[in-house]
């Protein structure tokens, strides 16, 4: 009984306090709601993510004709052609970002493929970026697919140019190959692992699916700067040293307020996963065992984490400075603003030592792979692993120096 | 030098602060360094890790087939000059390919269908490989398509050549011919050697490297989030000495409203000076990030400081109590920097909507100029959002200095 009156003086010390409601919850969900907004995916609902490509046609022949329209068939790009105004600074408009490359295609490009002698396009793009290696990928390869095309034409002409058989029909151009690439020989059906195989872009990533997880993960941290505040009150003021005094021991009284971190971390995350599951579309359901193992691991390592800080900080500004700076690391290293799969190899390794890396790991296991109990373990072990150790630390701590 | 002696003691105040400090310094280089360890590599580009490609072939030609399409593909993908973006792995059967992407021991599973050979030579009209890939590693699967893609469409030239020839020919050539055709394709001198393609020319003026580049525009932003905070925080400062009772006792001074207010803005506008000056140093010198031409990166820095000054000087309109200074910064600086673009600096292809929305706040155009100057522009190129940026903060100024004399001319809350 004295641990739930503990843990419900501390609940109500932080509900009474307005900012929680912004600190828990607004602030999570304004920054899901704009990370999900912002990143492009290829998910339904979302903007067009074709990379914008600057076109430059000086030669307006029906075969680059035929290029352009390869180029929008390609998906990967949306080309535009450019004004004359714009011709004038094209490495401007890469360079700034407004188009992700400019296609120049050279006055008598035409002739020259049809002579045989094919000219190359030109290409300006910045290859330092993920938007310019993309831009440049997507660009050889609907040209690839153009040339090959041309090939196929001219194979079937010289093969068939002396044939009494081909009775004056005339060869295929670039044209009729480019139709029958409509319906090739050889496909290639993309699925998504996991339950179903859906086809690769009709449930392919969402945009709040790495958003939603990873602003949870970011703010439960942040959020224990209300719950951590009180136990800093509590020891400036001696009122854990006098409670200390009184036949209350001392685990149910650091036990009290762990429950009550536990509880406001719990709150806030069920919160943003409900808001996540109906209303951004994130498949927190999918396996609901596994989150309700994995929201629950999370929950006991935050709120030892806010044990911890609440156990060394010395004022409630050091509260906030700490809070801050374990957001920032444990979010920015632990992948919760951006998959740890687009950063660098030294990047992944290092991301690990950290609990974060392993919640995010196993958010993404539930949403994306559709992983259940099993698979989602090891996580979950993790974090209750360093759970352990933080309120070792802090129960540690506060045993020997409760004010 | 009242006014000197009160923006003295406001500076040492504000430097004493380990929050404030954490705020204005810590943070911003915590978070330009850990989105360089981020995404930093040898090269200076985006590290693309290998991709694990599990392959079962299950392909079986007909009887007397002069090709077997399928060991062609697995060749085609197993050469040297991919291995470094795929490494396959053959496998018995589908499912286990299968498993191993369930598993996380492969990216993506690619299964060549028994008809593949068949498909090829025009016995069946297409066959269909099947690719699996991890939801959980799209960019792993999109370069396993893309590789996959490539060398099926090279095999499907050879039988769209075939296809072709055997709609424009009949008779009993007609096989021999379509052959031929496929031979042709097959045979013809690979990509590059005869000209045509595409050749690629980075854009004139872009800096070395995308990780640096990158860096430069999350520190600018970084900054620009910041230095709005210490200039709310210092706008607020006259709050707290109206609180702690310290105002009204300066008032029993010979000293007026004009004096504290110009003091608390001077102090204000030399921390904020400072902030800027250290962390364009530390950045420079830590991450080599390279600021442009001495005399833009002054004037953005001015208006920088106009504006954050100017708007927390606003922002202290709403807010009666410096309790709730915390809440209503934290809330409009972060939702006025997310829109700005200061969250989103190094994003490409946003929506629309948001780069426009980005103009209607200080932060937005702050980061124009600062954009404009990390690219080594002139003046003049910045002359717009320069002027933008001074004249928020002027206009916010304007509104909010009358505000603030009326409110803290006696020194009590009024």
């Amino acid at each position: 009984m004295k641990l739930l009156a503990i843990a419900g003086k501390d609940l109500r010390q932080v509900l009474r306090d307005r900012r929680a409601f912004i600190f828990l919850l607004l602030m999570p969900l304004a920054f899901t709601l704009f990370f999900g907004l912002a990143i492009p995916t290829t998910g339904a609902g979302s903007h067009d993510a074709r990379l914008q490509l600057g076109l430059l046609d000086a030669d307006g022949s029906a075969l680059s004709t035929q290029l352009r329209r390869a180029l929008a068939d390609s998906g990967g790009v949306r080309p535009e052609p450019l004004d004359a105004v714009q011709a004038g600074y094209v490495d401007d408009l890469v360079r700034r970002g407004d188009y992700a490359g400019v296609l120049r295609i050279p006055a008598g490009w035409g002739a020259a493929l049809a002579g045989g002698a094919p000219e190359p396009v030109t290409l300006v793009v910045d290859r330092s970026t993920p938007a310019g290696l993309a831009t440049a990928q997507a660009v050889d390869a609907a040209v690839e697919r153009f040339l090959g095309a041309q090939r196929v034409a001219n194979a079937v002409a010289g093969a068939t140019s002396n044939s009494a058989a081909a009775g004056g029909r005339p060869a295929p151009d670039v044209a009729a190959v480019l139709d029958a690439w409509r319906a090739p020989p050889l496909t290639l059906a993309t699925h998504l692992a996991g339950a179903g195989e859906t086809p690769a872009g009709a449930a392919a990533e969402g945009p709040y699916d790495q958003a939603s997880p990873g602003m949870i993960v970011q703010f439960a941290i942040y959020g224990l700067i209300l719950s951590a505040m009180v136990l800093v009150i509590e020891r400036k003021q001696r009122a854990l040293a006098r409670l200390a005094t009184t036949p209350t021991p001392r685990a149910v009284i650091l036990a009290g307020h762990a429950l009550a971190m536990l509880a406001v971390v719990l709150a806030q995350v069920l919160v943003l996963e409900a808001f996540g599951q109906w209303a951004l579309g994130v498949n927190y359901l999918a396996s609901p065992v596994a989150t309700a193992a994995l929201t629950l691991a999370l929950c006991v390592w935050a709120s030892s984490l806010g044990m911890l800080l609440g156990a060394f900080a010395r004022s409630e500004e050091q509260v906030v400075a700490w809070s801050l700076v374990a957001m920032f690391v444990l979010s920015g290293l632990g992948g919760a603003w951006f998959p740890l799969e687009v950063t660098s190899a030294t990047f992944r390794r290092f991301a690990h030592a950290m609990p974060t890396a392993w919640a995010m790991d196993g958010f993404r296991n539930v949403l994306l792979r559709g992983a259940g109990l099993a698979q989602t373990l090891q996580p979950v072990l993790v974090l209750l692993a360093f759970a352990a150790a933080f309120l070792v630390l802090a129960v540690g701590r506060l045993a020997r120096r409760p004010d | 030098m009242k006014l000197l002696a009160l923006a003295w003691k406001d500076l040492r105040r504000q430097f004493r602060s380990g929050l404030l400090l954490v705020m204005m310094l810590g943070a911003p280089l915590l978070l330009t360094g850990l989105l360089d360890l981020a995404f930093s590599s040898p090269a200076g580009t985006p590290e693309i890790a290998t991709v694990t490609l599990a392959v079962a072939d299950l392909d079986t030609p007909p009887a007397g087939a002069p090709v077997a399409a399928g060991r062609t593909l697995v060749a085609a993908l197993s050469t040297q000059a991919l291995a470094p973006l795929l490494k396959v792995v053959p496998v018995d059967g589908a499912d286990a390919a299968r498993a191993m992407v369930a598993r996380g021991g492969a990216g993506a599973a690619l299964v060549i269908p028994a008809d593949f050979t068949a498909a090829m030579l025009g016995e069946v009209p297409s066959a269909s490989a099947a690719l699996t890939t991890d939801p959980a590693r799209p960019l792993g699967a999109g370069v396993a398509q893309d590789i996959v893609r490539r060398a099926l469409d090279s095999l499907s030239e050879s039988a769209l050549a075939a296809r072709l020839t055997l709609q424009r020919v009949d008779g009993p050539a007609a096989g021999s011919l379509a052959t031929q055709a496929a031979m042709r394709v097959a045979l013809s001198a690979p990509r590059g050697a005869t000209g045509g393609g595409v050749v690629v020319e980075g854009p004139k003026g872009s800096s070395p490297s995308f990780v640096a580049r990158m860096a430069a525009q999350v520190m600018g932003a970084m900054m620009i989030f910041f230095v709005f905070f210490t200039g709310a925080y210092g706008a607020s400062s006259l709050l707290r000495e109206q609180e702690e009772g310290t105002l009204p006792r300066l008032y029993t001074t010979p000293t007026g409203p004009a004096t504290v207010l110009g003091g608390k803005f001077l102090g204000t506008a030399v921390t904020l000076a400072v902030q800027i000056a250290v962390l364009v140093s530390a950045s420079a010198l830590i991450f080599g990030i390279r600021w442009g031409h001495p005399l833009p990166a002054l004037l953005a820095s001015a208006a920088l400081i106009v504006a954050a000054s100017g708007f927390g000087v606003l922002l202290l309109a709403f807010v009666r109590t410096s309790r709730q200074t915390g809440p209503m910064f934290g809330v409009v600086l972060t939702v006025t920097g997310m829109v700005g673009g200061l969250m989103t600096s190094t994003f490409t292809n946003l929506p629309a909507g948001l780069a426009l929305a980005s103009r209607f706040t200080p932060q937005g155009w702050a980061m124009a100029a600062w954009r404009l100057c990390l690219d080594g522009r002139g003046v003049s190129a910045m002359a717009v959002p320069l002027a933008v940026t001074a004249a928020i903060g002027v206009a916010c100024l304007a509104v909010g200095v009358p505000l603030m004399r009326r409110r803290f001319a006696q020194g009590v809350p009024s």
